[in-house]
């Protein structure tokens, strides 16, 4: 972690207090049991900040010994030329990243920090991106998985910086709905191996994938190539459906759905055209 | 100067490195993340940020996931400032088990009872001066 604040001697940790349980913000609806953002007294900031598949890969670690090594995928790259096709196909390869790490697969993480580059050179993002991937390398020859961690972490949000400031915001959006499709693919693959409801909750994801679907929504007014994100924009709504259904305890069924959709979709995605 | 000569500091001007860009919001919320950083937490490179008035009330949606336990901590810009941050439910209960606090900086550590969105509300308020400064807010898991 890097530690830029020029007051550093000067920080100390003055508090550490326990809370109690039950305090309700002024925002909450009287009676309701509901936290009511439109009547919040103040800015409700729009940003997302996007899991990143580690989050919930964690989880599962404790939750039982996931079999990492199974869920990676070993194909060449499709050749593209369009950039939104890119720009999914770059999110499914970052989080691909983050899968070889789980498996603490040297060799993948270093195929996967070039495969980054590469579609980072064809977005115009690749001087962004060329220190994260030299850094996964670096660390990946070493077993640093924290490092390779916190670099994809990074790649994934240099590019998506690039991208709006290239007034891309658009292809920001594919990029993370390309990771949390190929994340959430292998987390369903993960909970149909051994399906408990516990591992189950950790796909109580509505409000998110109504924003991914909003977001595809949005891109398709935008962008001129749009079959591929139709298909991505009705999958989400489906798999929206689904968490809403479930009220926080998805079914076997459930999940293998789910499991199905995001196939389909990281396939489309990484299919050669 | 002649006109080479402005040409030639105008040419070795463009070439200078442009300062980093720091967000000393950014960097308070990193000190006081550095503890738990060294326990094991995984920090976020995405964060949130802006600016505010004194006293304002803002409000971020984070998805969490039960199993983890997560860290968000919050860094402003002015030294002489009096924080506050708490995480809700969508009950709009509070779930915060424990606040840290430092100099321009605050955080809260939080173990979702279950997974799914949660809100988490902050206020700066300035104990000198007025008009708008920068914070930012950032997170870490485990």
């Amino acid at each position: 972690m890097r530690i830029t604040h020029p007051f550093s001697l000067l920080l100390c940790v003055c508090a550490l207090q326990p809370l109690a349980a039950q305090d309700k913000p002024s925002a909450a609806k009287e009676g309701s049991g509901e936290l009511d953002l439109s009547k919040f007294p103040g800015q409700v900031m729009e940003d997302v900040i996007i899991p990143i598949p580690s989050e919930i890969f964690t989880v599962l670690d404790k939750l039982g010994d996931p079999d990492w090594k199974r869920e990676i995928i070993t194909e060449n790259l499709p050749k593209f030329t369009d950039r939104a096709d890119i720009a999914l196909l770059l999110g499914t390869v970052v989080a691909d990243g983050f899968i070889a790490v789980q498996a603490e697969d040297a060799k993948n993480v270093e195929s996967i920090g070039r495969e980054v580059l590469e579609l980072a050179k064809i977005l115009g993002v690749k001087d962004a991106v060329i220190p994260h991937c030299n850094a996964i390398l670096e660390a990946s020859k070493k077993n640093d998985w924290d490092v390779v961690r916190k670099e994809l972490d990074a790649t994934q949000k240099t590019v998506r910086a690039q991208m709006e400031k290239m007034k891309d915001a658009a292809l920001a959006e594919c990029v993370s709905v390309g990771g949390w499709l190929r994340g959430t693919q292998v987390v369903t693959n993960i909970i149909g191996q051994k399906f408990t409801a516990e591992r189950a909750e950790l796909l109580n994801q509505a409000e998110l994938t109504e924003y991914f679907r909003d977001s595809m929504e949005e891109a398709i007014t935008k962008l001129s190539k749009t079959d591929k994100l139709k298909l991505i924009s009705s999958g989400l709504a489906q798999i929206h459906e689904i968490m809403l259904r479930g009220n926080e305890a998805l079914s076997e069924e459930s999940v293998a759905t789910i499991q199905r959709i995001t196939t389909d979709l990281v396939n489309r995605i990484t299919a050669k055209n | 100067m002649n006109l080479r000569s402005l040409l030639l500091c105008l040419t070795l001007a463009s070439l200078a490195p442009l300062p980093a860009e720091v967000n000393d919001a950014h960097s308070k919320a990193m000190e006081i993340a550095d503890a738990p950083y060294k326990k094991g937490f995984k920090v976020r490179e995405d964060y949130w940020k802006g600016d505010m008035k004194s006293g304002e009330k803002k409000a971020v949606k984070a998805q969490l996931f039960k199993g983890n336990e997560y860290w968000f901590w919050l860094g402003c810009e002015q030294d002489e400032a009096e924080m506050t941050i708490d995480v809700f439910n969508a009950a709009g209960e509070k779930i915060s088990v424990e606040t840290i606090a430092a100099i321009g900086a605050t955080g809260v550590r939080v173990v979702p009872p279950k997974t799914g969105t949660y809100t988490t509300i902050f206020t700066i308020t300035l104990k000198k001066g007025k008009g708008k400064f920068n914070w930012a807010l950032a997170f870490g898991y485990r």
